[in-house]
C-alpha cells in the first residue's frame, strides 16, 4: 500500500540512505554492470514502497537483499548472461574492482587479498562477501540465496579455508622497501 | 566430542555463527585442543582482515534522478532533504586540500597554524596555535596572534577554534624543576629546553647523578617547540568540544596554512632531552659510571632526517654513542674467557689538540651464526592504523622476510600483532616452514588504534609458552611508537617488560616511520628490557640490523655490563664522557647486581670516548669550595704510575645473576692523532658530527669540512662498508645548515 503520510516516506528515505551504497554494490556485482546495478536497486526500492514497514520490522536487510538479487538474477537472465548460482555450479567472477583507493600507494597485501579473493568460485565469494562486506548473518545469508543455512556455512568455511591456504603460498622473496 | 580442524562447525564457531548448545559443545572440545584453538584464532584473523580489505569497496549509488523516482513512488510530499552536516566521515568529507582551499579562499580567517606532518597529506591533526608574545622565550619563528577563528565548508560551520592560553608553567621546586608524573607530560610553552639547559648547569654532576638522570627521563620537552595542540579546544557544531591531541586527531584535518620560514616541524615525535656531559674535576669527581649500550637508533633515525625528509634533525634525537656504536669496528675478539675483550687507546683528540681522546674499546666474541642457540621468537607487530604508510608495515615485513630466510628447523616464530585488540596471527611455528610465516606476515594490514600495552601481553605469554632453556627467547617488537590510545599507562609498561626480562625473555624494539616516532619510550622499553632499540628506516637497515647483525641482535652474551673509570690527578686534571648521557649511574650503583644495565650482543662492538684535560692544561672547570670538616686526600703510590686511568668492568653471563669484575689500566704514551688507529679517528669523527649537529659547547674547533676531511681518510674503519655513506650523511647536514643561514 503505498503510503501516503510522510512517516511512511519517511522509513524509505531512511531505508535509502542506509541501503544504497551496499546495496549497488552488491547488485554491481551481480550484474557487472553500474547502470543496471542501479536500474537493480532502484526497483528494490519501488517495491519496497509497497510493503508494511511493520512487517518488515527485523527483516529489512533480508528483505532487500533478497529481493535485490532475484532482481539481478532476472535482468541476467534475460540479457542471457549468467546462470543461477547454485552450490554446483562454479563460475568465475568478473573482476569489475571498483576500488577507490586504487592509487600507487596501495598495500602490496590488501591489492592480494582481495585479488585472492576473486580468484574462489563466485557463490563462495558472493556468500563470503555478504558476511564480511554486508554484515548479514548465516541465518539472513541462507534466506537471501535460498540456500540452507548448512550450505552457507560450508561455502564460508571452504572459501575462507582456501583464502588462507593461497595467502600463504610464498609470491617471492624479494624484500620491497 | 573430537573436533576436526576441516569441520564448518568451528568456522561457524569462530565467526560466532553456532546457536548456544552448540556453542557450548564446541567450547568445551576446544579447551582441550590448542590445534582447534590456534585454528579459531586463524580464522578469526582472517575474517578481520577480510573485513578490513573489504570496507574499502564503496557501491556507486543510485542517482539523484533515482531516488527522486522512488520517493516520488511514496506519495509523500517530502523532498529529499539535504544531507545533514554533522562531522562528515573523514575520508570523503575531509580531502585537507579542498578544505584548505576553502579556508584561503574564505580569505578573512587570520590563522596560524602549525604544520605537524610535511611529509604527507596529514592524517595526523593539524594545530592551531594562539601565538601570544609570552612564547618568547623560544629562539622560534615569529609567529602570529590567532584571534577566535571559524572554518566553514561551503554553508557549514565546521570547526570554531577558540584559543586558550596555555597553562602557567610548572611550579619550581628546590632542584628546580617539577617532578613529572608519567611520560605524556607536557610541559607549558615558558619552560623551553634552554631553560633546563641552565638550571641544571649548576647541579654538581658528580654528587647528583641520581637526580640527573632522573631529570633527564623526566624532563620531557618535545624538542618541537612544544607541541601547541595541547593548549587548544576545538569546538564542533554540535557543541562539543575536542581537547587533547589524540581526539583532534580524529575529527578535524583542517587544512594548512604554513606562515612561518623556520620550523623544527617533527610532527608528534618525542625525544627525551638530553642534558650533555659536562668536564668534571678529577680531584672532585674522580669517578665516571655508566652503562653500555647498543642501541643504534638515534644514528638511523638522523639518517632519516637528513636523506629521506632533508632537515636536520631534532638536537634530542641526537646520541652520540648510538652514532658511534652504530659502526662495526675492527677490535679483536676476547683471547681468554670473559665474552668480550677490552681495548684502550689514548690519542690527541682532534676538535681540540691540547686535549687527548680516550678510546674504551669492547668488543663481544663472534658467534658463527650456525652455532647459535634455538630460537624463540615473538614478532610483536603494531597494525594500527598509523603503519599504513609505506615505510612502516611494509618495511616491518619486507625486513623480517629477510630474517625468516636465514631461520631453522631449530627456531620457533610466533606473530602477534596489536592494533584495537591484540591477536595471535600465527602460532608457533618452526622456523623452516617460510611459506607459513611469510604467508602470515603478508596478511598482516593495518587499521585502528593502538593499544599496545595488551599486545605485548600477549607476545611475552607466547614466549614463555614456548621458552627454550639455555636457547634464545626474544619478543622483537615492531612499531612506530604511536601508542596514543591513552589508556597504556606507560610506567606499568616500563615495569612489565623489565619483569619479563628477568624471566629470561628478552625484548628487541624496532622504530619505523617518521612524524610519530616515540624515540623517548621505545629506548626505555628497550632498555629495561635487557634488548636493543634500532631505527629501521630503510630495507638496507632492515637487512643490517636482523640479517647482517642478526647474531648481536638475536644472541646476548654478556648482561647488565657496567663501567666505572677512575682517574689519575697525577696525570689528567679533567675529563668529559662524551654522550652516554642517559646511562650514567650513580658510583655505588656499580657493585649492586641488582642495578640493571645495557647488554652486548655476539659480535657487537661498543666504544666509549673520554675527552681528557692533561694535568698540564688549562682546565676551567668550576671549582668547588673546600671543606670545612675535611682536608683533601692525598695522592697514593698508584698515582706515581703514570697510568691515566683504571676502568673497572662487571659483567654477567645471559642467565646469570652475580657479576663478574674485569680491571684494566691504561698509560698515555703521548700518540699524536696522525699515529691514532683508524677506529679511533672514525669513531672521533662520528662523535664529533653528533656535537656539530647538536651546536654543542664542546664541539671544539671541529666544521662539517674538517669532519669530512679526517672520516674521508678512514671511511673504511667501518667492516660493514657504511663509513661513505657516513661522509655523505655529513656532507648533507653542511648543505642542508648552509641553507638554513641563508634564509
Amino acid at each position: 500500500m503505498t503510503s501516503n503520510d510522510s512517516a511512511g516516506g519517511a522509513w524509505i528515505h531512511a531505508a535509502v540512505d542506509q541501503y544504497e551504497q551496499a546495496l549497488t554494490l552488491y547488485a554491481l556485482r551481480l550484474t557487472g554492470d553500474v547502470e543496471r546495478a542501479r536500474d537493480v536497486v532502484q526497483e528494490t526500492f519501488l517495491r519496497l514502497c509497497k510493503e508494511n514497514p511493520a512487517e518488515l520490522d527485523g527483516h529489512l536487510a533480508e528483505w532487500l537483499y533478497r529481493v535485490c538479487r532475484t532482481r539481478a538474477l532476472d535482468v541476467q537472465r534475460k540479457e542471457k548472461r549468467m546462470a543461477p548460482l547454485t552450490e554446483a555450479h562454479e563460475r568465475t567472477r568478473i573482476s569489475t574492482d571498483t576500488d577507490p583507493h586504487d592509487n600507487a600507494e596501495q598495500q602490496e597485501s590488501s591489492q592480494r587479498m582481495l585479488k585472492t579473493l576473486s580468484s574462489l568460485p563466485g557463490n563462495q565469494q558472493e556468500v563470503i562477501r555478504l558476511k564480511f562486506q554486508h554484515g548479514l548473518s548465516y541465518r539472513e545469508i541462507a534466506k537471501v540465496t535460498q540456500l540452507s543455512v548448512t550450505n552457507v556455512g560450508f561455502l564460508i568455511h571452504t572459501g575462507l579455508k582456501t583464502l588462507r591456504q593461497r595467502m600463504s603460498e610464498p609470491q617471492g622473496l624479494s624484500a620491497r622497501a | 566430542m573430537k573436533l576436526e580442524l576441516d569441520d564448518p562447525k568451528l568456522t561457524a564457531y569462530a565467526l560466532g555463527e553456532l546457536p548456544e548448545a552448540e556453542r557450548a559443545e564446541v567450547e568445551a572440545a576446544l579447551k582441550n585442543d590448542p590445534a582447534a584453538r590456534a585454528q579459531v584464532d586463524e580464522i578469526r584473523a582472517m575474517a578481520d582482515s577480510l573485513t578490513h580489505e573489504l570496507a574499502a569497496e564503496a557501491g556507486p549509488g543510485l542517482t539523484s534522478a533515482g531516488k527522486a523516482a522512488i520517493m516520488g513512488a511514496t506519495g509523500s510530499a517530502l523532498p529529499l532533504p539535504a544531507r545533514t552536516v554533522a562531522l562528515p566521515p573523514r575520508k570523503t568529507f575531509w580531502s585537507p586540500v579542498a578544505l584548505a582551499a576553502s579556508v584561503l579562499l574564505m580569505g578573512s580567517i587570520g590563522l596560524a597554524v602549525w604544520q605537524v606532518n610535511k611529509q604527507k597529506q596529514p592524517e595526523r591533526p593539524i594545530v592551531v596555535s594562539d601565538l601570544s608574545e609570552k612564547i618568547g622565550d623560544f629562539p622560534g619563528p615569529e609567529l602570529k596572534k590567532v584571534e577566535e577563528a571559524t572554518i566553514s565548508y561551503g554553508n557549514a560551520t565546521v570547526a570554531t577554534i577558540v584559543p586558550q592560553t596555555p597553562p602557567p608553567p610548572p611550579p619550581s621546586t628546590s632542584a628546580g624543576i617539577a617532578p613529572a608524573p608519567g611520560w605524556l607530560r607536557r610541559e607549558s610553552l615558558a619552560a623551553s629546553p634552554r631553560a633546563y639547559q641552565e638550571k641544571i648547569k649548576g647541579v654538581t654532576a658528580g654528587r647528583d647523578l641520581t637526580r640527573l638522570r632522573r631529570l633527564s627521563e623526566q624532563a620531557r620537552v618535545q624538542s618541537s617547540q612544544a607541541n601547541l595542540a595541547d593548549h587548544f579546544e576545538v569546538i564542533n557544531p554540535d557543541g562539543t568540544s575536542k581537547l587533547s591531541k589524540e581526539t583532534l586527531g580524529e575529527t578535524a584535518n583542517l587544512g594548512l596554512i604554513e606562515d612561518f620560514e623556520e620550523t623544527e616541524e617533527i610532527g608528534a615525535e618525542e625525544y627525551n632531552q638530553i642534558v650533555e656531559n659536562a668536564f668534571k674535576r678529577v680531584m672532585q669527581d674522580p669517578l665516571s659510571t655508566f652503562s653500555i649500550d647498543v642501541d643504534t637508533a638515534s644514528y638511523s633515525n638522523i639518517r632519516r632526517f637528513l636523506k629521506q625528509q632533508n632537515q636536520l634533525p631534532p638536537k634530542d634525537a641526537i646520541r652520540l654513542e648510538e652514532m658511534v656504536n652504530y659502526f662495526s669496528y675492527n677490535y679483536p675478539n676476547p683471547t681468554n674467557d670473559d665474552p668480550f675483550s677490552v681495548n684502550l687507546e689514548i690519542a690527541q683528540c682532534p676538535w681540540n689538540p691540547e686535549h687527548r681522546l680516550a678510546r674504551v674499546g669492547l668488543k663481544g666474541k663472534d658467534v658463527d651464526i650456525s652455532q647459535r642457540p634455538k630460537s624463540n621468537l615473538v614478532f610483536l607487530i603494531d597494525v594500527s592504523g598509523s603503519m599504513n604508510d609505506s615505510n612502516k608495515l611494509p618495511l616491518v615485513t619486507a625486513g623480517l622476510k629477510l630474517m625468516v630466510d636465514k631461520l631453522t628447523a631449530d627456531d620457533m616464530v610466533s606473530i602477534t600483532v596489536y592494533a584495537g585488540a591484540a591477536g595471535l596471527v600465527l602460532p608457533p611455528t618452526p622456523g623452516d616452514q617460510k611459506a607459513k610465516i611469510i604467508g602470515a606476515l603478508d596478511q598482516l594490514s593495518a587499521g585502528g588504534s593502538t593499544n599496545g600495552g595488551q599486545g605485548i601481553q600477549l607476545a611475552y605469554k607466547v614466549a614463555a609458552d614456548n621458552f627454550i632453556k639455555g636457547g634464545i627467547n626474544r619478543v622483537m617488537l615492531c612499531t612506530d611508537g604511536d601508542w596514543n590510545v591513552g589508556v597504556t599507562n606507560n610506567g606499568d609498561l616500563v615495569r612489565l617488560v623489565q619483569e619479563k626480562a628477568k624471566t629470561g625473555v628478552f625484548l628487541t624494539v624496532l622504530g619505523y616511520g617518521m612524524g610519530n616516532v616515540k624515540d623517548a619510550m621505545m629506548e626505555q622499553i628497550a632498555d629495561k628490557g635487557n634488548g636493543a632499540y634500532a631505527f629501521i628506516d630503510d630495507i638496507k637497515e632492515a637487512n643490517r640490523v636482523l640479517v647482517e647483525q642478526m647474531s648481536g641482535t638475536l644472541q646476548t652474551i654478556a648482561k647488565d655490563v657496567k663501567l666505572q673509570l677512575e682517574f689519575n690527578p697525577a696525570v689528567v686534571s679533567g675529563y668529559r664522557l662524551v654522550g652516554y648521557e642517559n646511562r650514567v649511574m650513580a658510583h655505588e650503583d656499580f657493585n649492586n647486581d641488582k642495578k640493571d644495565a645495557g647488554d652486548i650482543g655476539a659480535g657487537h662492538t661498543v666504544t666509549a670516548l673520554y675527552e681528557l684535560i692533561p694535568v698540564d692544561k688549562k682546565n676551567d672547570v668550576p671549582l668547588v669550595d673546600p671543606l670545612k670538616y675535611q682536608v683533601p686526600s692525598s695522592t697514593t703510590a698508584a698515582a706515581d704510575s703514570g697510568e691515566v686511568m683504571t676502568v673497572k668492568l662487571r659483567y654477567k653471563q645471559p642467565d646469570g645473576d652475580k657479576s663478574k669484575l674485569i680491571e684494566v689500566a691504561a698509560k698515555d704514551s703521548g700518540t699524536k692523532y696522525g699515529k691514532a688507529s683508524k677506529e679511533f679517528k672514525f669513531a672521533a669523527a662520528v662523535a664529533s658530527f653528533g656535537m656539530l649537529l647538536r651546536g654543542s659547547e664542546y664541539r671544539g674547533n671541529a666544521t662539517f669540512d674538517s669532519i669530512i676531511e679526517l672520516a674521508a681518510e678512514v671511511k673504511d674503519a667501518d667492516k660493514s662498508g657504511r663509513g661513505a655513506e657516513f661522509v655523505e650523511l655529513v656532507q648533507k647536514a653542511k648543505e642542508l645548515t648552509a641553507a638554513k643561514k641563508k634564509k
